[in-house]
């Protein structure tokens, strides 16, 4: 989808993004015009947290178990402790960073600007206007990921027509993709969490692609300590508890 | 506020804002206050997502660590925190429906029993707001056409795009379209008259 979106288009996508309901590339399409657009993106704002009161209306299932808060305080922490020391030094040297990941829109933007960008590499040489514009869009988007303290990973790419990018943060990973082999029958992409020092691989995310290949994500990183590498193989179904298809992306943090 | 002079305040009488503030300071305590003020509402949602409820108290438990690693991210002008909240509950929860790759059935919320209102701590500004708006979200959706309803269940605790709801009901994507948006606007012009009555 290349044509530009008009406003009209984009409020009728508005709804149905604030309940991550649209298919990748009509949420790229979509992105760009917010990026663009200032009063489809307060729309677009205005209307992800009436899509997320809907938890509301979940059922009372009663309390979790008693284990859950000591579980949640004991993480914290031991998460706190680590980082005592870095965060005291950071609280002198950095502002809170509001703006930085306001609201799960803006984190799409981002995602879906950086595979946007991914898809229009493959264009540019016929495009030289649009090809200032992705330089450009590239420059923006590091610059946000960096201020949002999300780094930019190094990849290893077994597959010559595909291209990712991934930045992590200290809990989060965000990954766009585009040019990944179609899935045949039940076949899934999946990520796996390593922890290179006992060879320990521990399943995660499951995913597909569009017709292009492409697709973007976000995953909570499960243990920055012990889990020091990423990677994305293709496998015969979901569920399996080990890799079993071939590696093809690799993710060092 | 003077974060430096909140030791001895109790931390179940402050609102939502000056929590999350803290627990952007790294403030356990905070965090400990955000949970027991909104864990059974994380955990009630994670089990109508996943249906499972050892996994759905995992689920609440990431949410919540999440929470705190990043809650500098967080601030007013986002929203209320409970949304925030939700949202990363939500996420989180669809995140392993896919890896389980189990897709609910997405049966219709039991309404009788979702209007029975849950217990909850005592009573701070915050929790009355999230109890009522809770009633109105409830109200508003049991009042929507049943295939409005059924398009934005199977959207939000589904985690299934418009493309699978067509499919899976055997409905034209374009009417689908059309229950979601219509659903949802619904939805904003009902908490709409709800804030304005509030404030």
């Amino acid at each position: 989808m290349t044509e530009k979106m008009d406003c009209q288009t984009a409020q009728e996508l508005l709804p149905a993004s604030g309940l991550d309901a649209l298919e990748v590339d009509e949420e790229l399409a979509l992105l760009a015009h917010l990026q663009a657009c200032a009063a489809c993106r307060a729309e677009a704002n205005a209307l992800r947290p009436v899509a997320n009161s809907l938890g509301l209306a979940a059922a009372d299932s009663g309390q979790p178990a008693a284990q859950t808060r000591l579980q949640v305080m004991t993480r914290i922490g031991v998460s706190s402790r680590s980082q005592a020391m870095l965060l005291s030094q950071r609280r002198g040297v950095f502002r809170p960073i509001a703006a930085l990941v306001p609201a799960a829109i803006a984190l799409l933007l981002i995602f879906g600007l950086s595979a946007a960008v991914i898809s229009l590499q493959g264009q540019v040489s016929q495009h030289q206007a649009r090809l200032e514009r992705v330089t450009q869009q590239q420059a923006a988007l590091r610059q946000f990921m960096l201020n949002a303290q999300m780094q930019p990973v190094a990849l290893k790419i077994d597959n010559p027509d595909a291209n990712a990018v991934l930045y992590a943060a200290d809990d989060k990973v965000a990954m766009a993709v585009t040019g990944l082999p179609p899935l045949a029958g039940d076949s899934v992409y999946q990520c796996w969490w390593i922890d290179s020092k006992t060879g320990e691989v521990k399943p995660g995310s499951t995913f597909r692609v569009d017709a292009n290949g492409a697709g973007i994500w976000a995953w909570t990183r499960p243990d920055t300590k012990e889990y020091d590498q990423m990677a994305v193989t293709l496998e015969s179904k979901s569920g399996n508890t080990q890799p079993e298809g071939p590696v093809l992306i690799m993710a060092e943090f | 506020m003077d974060y430096d002079k909140i030791h001895d305040v109790d931390y179940s009488k402050l609102d939502d804002t000056a929590l999350a503030a803290l627990v952007a300071r790294r403030d356990e305590r905070a965090l400990g206050a955000l949970y027991d003020r909104y864990s059974r509402l994380a955990f009630s949602l994670a089990v109508r997502v996943v249906g499972d409820r050892a996994l759905a108290e995992e689920i609440t438990a990431d949410a919540f660590v999440s929470v705190w690693r990043a809650s500098s991210s967080y601030s007013e002008e986002r929203g209320r925190f409970v949304s925030w909240l939700m949202s990363v509950v939500r996420h989180r929860a669809i995140d392993e429906l896919r890896r389980l790759n189990v897709r609910p059935e997405g049966t219709a919320v039991e309404l009788n029993e979702a209007l029975q209102t849950a217990a909850h701590p005592d009573g701070l500004d915050d929790i009355v707001d999230v109890r009522r708006r809770q009633e109105v979200v409830r109200s508003v959706l049991a009042g929507l056409p049943a295939p409005q309803r059924q398009a934005l269940e199977l959207a939000y605790f589904g985690g299934l795009t418009q493309q699978e709801i067509a499919a899976k009901t055997g409905t034209p994507l374009g009417t689908i379209k059309t229950r979601m948006r219509l659903g949802l606007l619904k939805m904003r012009e009902e908490l709409r008259r709800f804030d304005d009555e509030l404030h």
